[in-house]
C-alpha cells in the first residue's frame, strides 16, 4: 500500500489552500509568503528549492503508477509516442529530433525506469521552471 | 519566441509602478528585487586578538522570565516558588531549575540589565535578531547573513547558516543576496528534508540524470542566458554537490550515539542544540536555534510549564557547553542566549507573568567572553535596570565585535537606505576579552 499523501497535498481549489502553508510545503519553498510582513513573498531560488524538485513527495507522486502523466504514457503504442506525450505534458511542447533520440534510448535501454529518468530530468530543466 | 522571452523578463504590475515610482518621485515603494547592494570599505574598527569564528544563536521565544532563570531575587515577594542555588562564582545564584548552568557558571557571562521597548512578541524578536525596528517597506538581515555579507562565505558545499525550529518571523537574509538565506531545518531529527534519493536510484544512475537535465535544458539556457535563469543552474550546481559531498552527514542526528542523544534531551530544543553542535563541528558558521513555550502567563510553576521549559533549556545547554568544550570547540564558538523581553516580576492573578521589557536577562559563553561574571544590575524587585542598561542593538554589537566583525561597515539596501550590523549599538566591552 502506497502511503497517502498528506492533506495538503490532497487536490483542493486554490481559495480553500489553508495560507501560510507551513514552512517546509512545496509553495512556501519556492517563495509563497509567510503573510507576516506585506510583500513577503518571493521569486529567488534556493538549495532547498532544488531538493524538493530532486527528491520532493510532488516529483515522486509524477513518476507514480496511474499518475496522469504514467496513465498518458501507457495508452501510446510507440516508445516515440510515449516521449512526445512526456514532453507535451512538463514541456508543453514536442521534442526536436535531437531530444527525441536521446528519451528514446533511455527508454530503449532502461524500459519504464527511463521514462521515470526523462520525466525527472524534464521536470528539472530550466525551461520547465521558467516558462511553464 | 518574443513571446516567451517576455514571460522572462516581463515586468509584474507591483514593478511598473515602483519603477515609475523611483524614476519620477525619486522614492523606492518595497524591497526585494534591485541587486544594487554598495559596501562602502570598512574602517578596520576590529582590534587583534582571539576572535570567535562560529556562532551559536539561542533564542528563547516568547519572552523568558529573568526571575526563574538567571536573575533570582531571594527573599522578594515578587520570587514566587522558584528556589536559588548557588553557581560556581561565589555571590551568585540562578534558579534552581538551572543547576547545570549553574555549574558552568564559569564559562559564560550573564547579562542582568537587557532592555527593550516593545512589549510586543514580534516587534520584540525582530529588534533582538536585527537591531532595527520592523518597518512596512524594508526588511533587516539577522545575524548569521550579516556576517556572511561581512566576511564572505565559508562553505563550499554546506550553507553558512542553518535556523533549527524558527518559524516564519525569522528575518533570514533580509534585503541582503537571497543566496545568503539561512537553509531552515523544521524537526532536528529528520535533519535536511528531501535529500534522500529513492531506493531504486544508485549514484550512477543519478549522475546520469543530471547530465540527462544538462542535455534536455542545453537549447534554453543558450537561448535565454538571463540572471535569473544562470542563478537557478548556480543553485541545481550547489544542491547538486551538497547531496553527493557526504557532508550531509552533519545533518544526521543518527550517527550520534543514542546515549548522547539522551544528554541533551530528547525534545526539540534538545536534539537542535546536539545538531547544531555537529553543524559547528562541520564548520557551518552560524547556527540559531529556538526554544519556544517561554510565554507564560498561566500557572507557571505547574511542572509543564516552567519547570519543564527551564529543565529542557538546563539540560541541552549544558550539554551543549560542555561538549563543545572538551572538544576545543568553545576556543572559537560563541554561544548567545537571549529573548525578545523578560516576564513580570509581579506575579499576576492567574499565577503567571506577563511581558516585561523593562529588565531581562541574556547569556554569552565561549569565544570571545570573559566567563564568571554578571554584568549590569536589576533592581531589588526585578523590575528595572538599576546599573549598566544594555539595548538589544548592544547585546548584537558585542557578538558582532567577539566575532570581529567591521560594525562601522554600511551596506546599502535595494531601496538605498544605509544600515550597519548592530545599528548603533556599543558593545559591553567589560564582558569582551
Amino acid at each position: 500500500m502506497p502511503r497517502p499523501p498528506p492533506p495538503y497535498l490532497l487536490p483542493r481549489p486554490l481559495l480553500r489552500l489553508p495560507s501560510p502553508l507551513p514552512p517546509n510545503h512545496f509553495l512556501r519553498a519556492f517563495g509563497q509568503s509567510d503573510r507576516e510582513l506585506i510583500s513577503a513573498s518571493s521569486t529567488m531560488g534556493s538549495v532547498p528549492q532544488v531538493l524538493f524538485m530532486f527528491n520532493g513527495q510532488v516529483t515522486h507522486m509524477l513518476l507514480e503508477k496511474n499518475s496522469t502523466i504514467y496513465n498518458n504514457i501507457v495508452k501510446k503504442k510507440t516508445i516515440s509516442d510515449g516521449v512526445k506525450v512526456v514532453f507535451l505534458t512538463i514541456l508543453n511542447r514536442e521534442p526536436d529530433a535531437e531530444e527525441l533520440a536521446t528519451a528514446t534510448a533511455q527508454v530503449r535501454n532502461d524500459g519504464p525506469a527511463g521514462y521515470g529518468n526523462v520525466v525527472w530530468s524534464l521536470v528539472n530543466t530550466r525551461e520547465f521552471m521558467f516558462v511553464q | 519566441m518574443r513571446e516567451v522571452a517576455s514571460m522572462l523578463d516581463g515586468w509584474s504590475r507591483r514593478q511598473f509602478i515602483e519603477r515609475a515610482a523611483r524614476l519620477s518621485l525619486g522614492v523606492g515603494l518595497y524591497a526585494g528585487l534591485s541587486d544594487a547592494i554598495a559596501a562602502e570599505p570598512s574602517k578596520g574598527d576590529a582590534k587583534a586578538g582571539r576572535k570567535a569564528k562560529r556562532l551559536i544563536y539561542l533564542y528563547m521565544a516568547g519572552g523568558m522570565t529573568h526571575l526563574d532563570t538567571f536573575d533570582v531575587k531571594p527573599g522578594s515577594e515578587n520570587q514566587g516558588q522558584t528556589g536559588a542555588i548557588s553557581t560556581s562564582v561565589a555571590g551568585v545564584q540562578f534558579s534552581e531549575y538551572l543547576p547545570t548552568l549553574a555549574a558552568q557558571f564559569g564559562k559564560m557571562a550573564v547579562i542582568h540589565s537587557m532592555n527593550t521597548e516593545t512589549a510586543d512578541h514580534e516587534q520584540g524578536e525582530y529588534l533582538m535578531r536585527t537591531s532595527y525596528e520592523q518597518i512596512a517597506t524594508e526588511r533587516h538581515p539577522s545575524i548569521g547573513p550579516w556576517i556572511q555579507k561581512l566576511k564572505g562565505r565559508q562553505n563550499k558545499n554546506l550553507p553558512d547558516t542553518v535556523t533549527i525550529g524558527a518559524g516564519a518571523r525569522h528575518p533570514g537574509a533580509g534585503f541582503l543576496d537571497p543566496t545568503f538565506s539561512p537553509l531552515p531545518i523544521g524537526d532536528p531529527n529528520k535533519g535536511l528534508e528531501n535529500t534522500q534519493s529513492p531506493g531504486y536510484l544508485t549514484e550512477k544512475s543519478f549522475e546520469k540524470r543530471i547530465a540527462l537535465i544538462s542535455q534536455f535544458d542545453r537549447k534554453f539556457r543558450e537561448k535565454y542566458p538571463l540572471k535569473t535563469v544562470k542563478s537557478y543552474t548556480d543553485f541545481y550546481d550547489e544542491a547538486t554537490s551538497l547531496l553527493t559531498s557526504g557532508e550531509l552527514e552533519a545533518f544526521d542526528l543518527g550517527k550520534e550515539k543514542p546515549a548522547d542523544r539522551d544528554r541533551y534531551g530528547r525534545d526539540p530544543f534538545g536534539q537542535g542544540c546536539m545538531l547544531a553542535r555537529r553543524l559547528i563541528e562541520n564548520n557551518v558558521r552560524c547556527v540559531e536555534v529556538t526554544l519556544g513555550g517561554w510565554d507564560m502567563h498561566n500557572t507557571m510553576w505547574d511542572y509543564n510549564t516552567l519547570p519543564k521549559r527551564a529543565g529542557n533549556l538546563d539540560q541541552a545547554v549544558g550539554a551543549l557547553l560542555t561538549d563543545l568544550s572538551s572538544r576545543g570547540l568553545l576556543d572559537d564558538t560563541l554561544v548567545v542566549l537571549t529573548t525578545e523581553f523578560g516576564r513580570s516580576p509581579t506575579i499576576n492573578y492567574n499565577t503567571g507573568r506577563d511581558h516585561h521589557p523593562a529588565v531581562f536577562s541574556a547569556m554569552l559563553a565561549g569565544a570571545g567572553i570573559k566567563g564568571g561574571q554578571v554584568y549590569g544590575k536589576s533592581d531589588k524587585r526585578g523590575h528595572a535596570v538599576e546599573a549598566d542598561g544594555v539595548t538589544p542593538a548592544d547585546l548584537n554589537a558585542t557578538v558582532a565585535e567577539a566575532l570581529g566583525l567591521p560594525r562601522d561597515e554600511i551596506v546599502m539596501s535595494p531601496t538605498l537606505r544605509p544600515f550597519k550590523v548592530a545599528h548603533d549599538g556599543s558593545p559591553v566591552r567589560k564582558i569582551l576579552s
